[in-house]
């Protein structure tokens, strides 16, 4: 008899093609909308990715099951750009000369955005970022590019910062303990411009910063790391960075006897890294709200995973995506039939899209910001219960930062 | 002093990672820069036995490190042996295909998700507090034991046991091996199982002690420079360079910046290869010979 584990691994591979299918089926849906994704489905970021394209792909094809929108199906073309921008400006050639697309989708590094932002905005396509990647620090001003809208679980840093930096000092005013705190970016230009502005807004809240440190990606050993911040008596250390960075950081502290607070942002792998890790003092502070909060919508995506398969990610790591699904039938919903690029950049600023509690805040835009108004809370995982808990009430910055309120 | 526990630590890690390079480099003259790769593939193994029989690790440690030794043999058998004879960078440029292959196939069995057998292991525990302020895990205790021991355990095997004594021989004269009647392909064999093993056990205990996940593949690239610091024909040479890169590594992570740790191994080994181009234990008639 198989073991069930063989025969998920067994599952898993087979499953693995269904993605390249629907590619190869793309043609065949003909008459529809045709929206082209771009994202990084293999190389060393797809972890932190694919389960964004996931939830995206599983969205819609339930909504074709339904009918797609207006009647017409919704034809997507799915290319990986293996996280590299050269990849990344092959595939908006071919979603632009070969495919023809209305409306081109990014689940993707920052380090991919050049190509395609300038792809949209030279052949004038409304350009959708989604899943986790990073929203620009300028689309919330007058110089963002108007064509690229934020529908992703990762806002602009400065929002970020004005959350987590008060959430930091708030947790430790908890705790009664004084902060000293470490910073970590992972040597990546995003990332190390995540953890500058915090470090600004620290300054600013009057927090003692013992340290700023950026770890290069894919370092093997970050202990030289862990012992410079423990010799520099920090308490508590945060990162703005992928999800590696912290828990190789997390992991280089705790085995040479650290045992302060971790307080990391988002990420899809979030909850399940939290579930597995099981340290009581590791913070997740995401955009997206986790299954722990029973929220309907990820049994709607589960009865889409029991459906249709072809999914490598656990059922809490394709919220953001599946959300990422829901601002593409809005904007499809609001561009009617036909559907033109032109027409489809206008009725983007009619979209308004409650993506039942995986992000806070509904996804809108007006021509000045095109930013997600983003909204951030905080888990842990509660040792007493041994089970992820949210330990705060939603924030939403709106330029200062937030007052944050723990759930008692 | 408990800096210097960090420094032990990471170079027994990366000279067991070494390791596997210098073995098939002895053999068949490869740089091997698929190791990393053989490296996820026999953790995930490892982690594939772990959830199948999650009350016995040891079982587990042990598939993994067959798997990893198997795969090395047959890397040997399919895509090396039947390019002897060929100059030798066609068997690198081998290697480099093999690597991207073999990152395709740990993804489509085992996906992108991170694991942490650590979890499941019951590994994470607390450290040691030894005296002179020094902490200790036990999962970094068994690095540097399993270092020690197959820094020792290898060249007195090369030096005592017959196998390891024809592993010599081919290493130092294939074709004047082969007439004196040792199979030269399955001891070429035994060296990448042997590799594939090497390069198991530095990925069983990256996995446990951080993560696992078929990006952590870049983590074998580590074992490279302490292999070329210490001479890449040199088992002897591997513990010396892994200090010597474990030392640069953590000292400029501490003192100047942790952006820096990545270059300072390299700037060691260009100093190193400047005095010494073939390593500081590695033989001078290997350089020439490549």
């Amino acid at each position: 008899m198989k073991h069930p584990r063989m025969i998920d691994a067994m599952k898993r591979a087979a499953l693995a093609l269904p993605l390249a299918a629907l590619v190869a089926a793309g043609p065949a849906l003909a008459q529809g909308y045709k929206v082209g994704i771009s994202g990084t489905v293999t190389g060393p970021a797809s972890p932190s990715y694919l389960p964004h394209v996931e939830g995206t792909r599983l969205y819609l094809q339930q909504l074709n099951d339904r009918g797609g929108v207006k009647g017409h199906k919704v034809d997507v073309t799915f290319l990986d750009d293996k996280g590299s921008p050269s990849e990344a400006a092959n595939n908006a050639k071919r979603l632009m000369n070969d495919e023809q697309v209305t409306m081109m989708v990014l689940m993707s590094l920052s380090s991919t955005y050049q190509p395609m932002f300038s792809t949209a905005a030279r052949t004038k396509t409304p350009l959708l970022l989604a899943g986790q990647a990073v929203c620009p620090a300028d689309a919330a001003t007058a110089k963002h590019n108007p064509y690229v809208f934020c529908a992703s679980s990762t806002s602009e840093p400065n929002a970020a910062a004005l959350w987590q930096v008060p959430f930091v000092k708030a947790l430790a005013e908890r705790n009664r303990q004084p902060l000293k705190l470490a910073l970590v970016a992972t040597d990546i230009p995003i990332s190390r411009m995540g953890v500058d502005q915090m470090e600004k807004l620290a300054k600013e809240l009057g927090i003692e910063v013992v340290d700023k440190l950026a770890i290069p990606p894919g370092a093997a050993d970050v202990s030289g790391a862990a012992s410079r911040i423990i010799s520099k008596g920090a308490n508590y250390v945060t990162s703005w960075s992928p999800l590696t960075t912290a828990v190789q950081v997390l992991g280089a502290l705790r085995r040479q006897g650290w045992d302060g607070w971790y307080v990391h942002n988002t990420s899809a792998e979030a909850e399940d890294t939290l579930n597995q890790l099981k340290d009581p003092k590791f913070v997740m502070s995401p955009e997206h709200g986790f299954t722990v909060d029973k929220l309907p919508v990820y049994d709607d995506i589960a009865a889409a995973v029991k459906k249709y398969g072809g999914v490598s990610s656990p059922v809490d790591m394709l919220g953001a995506g599946w959300a990422g699904g829901m601002a593409i039938e809005a904007a499809l919903e609001a561009c009617g039939w036909p559907c033109d690029r032109a027409k489809l950049h206008d009725a983007m600023y009619k979209v308004k899209v409650d993506t039942k509690g995986v992000f806070r805040n509904p996804i809108g835009w007006t021509r000045e910001n095109h930013a997600h108004r983003s909204a951030f809370t905080a888990y842990v995982w509660d040792a007493k219960s041994q089970s992820v808990r949210r330990i705060t009430e939603w924030a939403t910055p709106t330029g200062k930062p937030v007052k944050v309120q723990f759930i008692q | 002093m408990s800096l210097v526990v960090v420094i032990l630590i990471q170079a027994s890690f990366y000279a067991l990672l070494a390791t596997g390079y210098v073995l098939i480099y002895r053999s068949t003259r490869v740089l091997n820069l698929a190791h990393g790769e053989l490296m996820v593939f026999g953790a995930f193994v490892f982690y594939q036995a772990l959830t199948m029989f999650p009350g016995s690790p040891a079982t587990a440690v042990v598939a993994g490190l067959l798997g990893g030794a198997l795969l090395g043999a047959l890397v040997y058998f399919v895509v090396m042996r039947p390019l002897a004879g060929y100059p030798v960078a066609v068997g690198v440029l081998a290697t480099i295909a093999l690597s991207i292959l073999l990152r395709s196939l740990i993804t489509a069995i085992w996906s992108g998700q991170t694991r942490y057998p650590a979890e499941l292991l019951g590994a994470r525990a607390a450290p040691w507090d030894l005296p002179g302020g020094i902490a200790l895990t036990p999962i970094d205790a068994a690095i540097v034991a399993a270092a020690a021991a197959a820094l020792l355990g290898l060249p007195l095997m090369l030096q005592r046991a017959s196998t390891g004594v024809a592993m010599r021989g081919v290493a130092e004269n294939a074709v004047l091996a082969a007439q004196r009647g040792i199979n030269i392909h399955a001891i070429n064999a035994i060296s990448w199982g042997a590799a594939g093993l090497m390069a198991t056990l530095a990925g069983i205990f990256f996995a446990v002690k951080v993560r696992l996940g078929p990006d952590i593949w870049i983590v074998g690239l580590a074992g490279f420079a302490p292999a070329l610091i210490g001479g890449m024909d040199s088992l002897r040479g591997v513990a010396l360079g892994a200090l010597i890169v474990a030392t640069a590594e953590v000292l400029a992570s501490r003192y100047i910046a942790p952006q820096f740790a990545l270059a300072a191994p390299f700037l060691v080994l260009l100093v190193a290869l400047w005095i010494r181009p073939w390593g500081l234990y590695g033989s001078r008639e290997e350089l020439e010979r490549v």
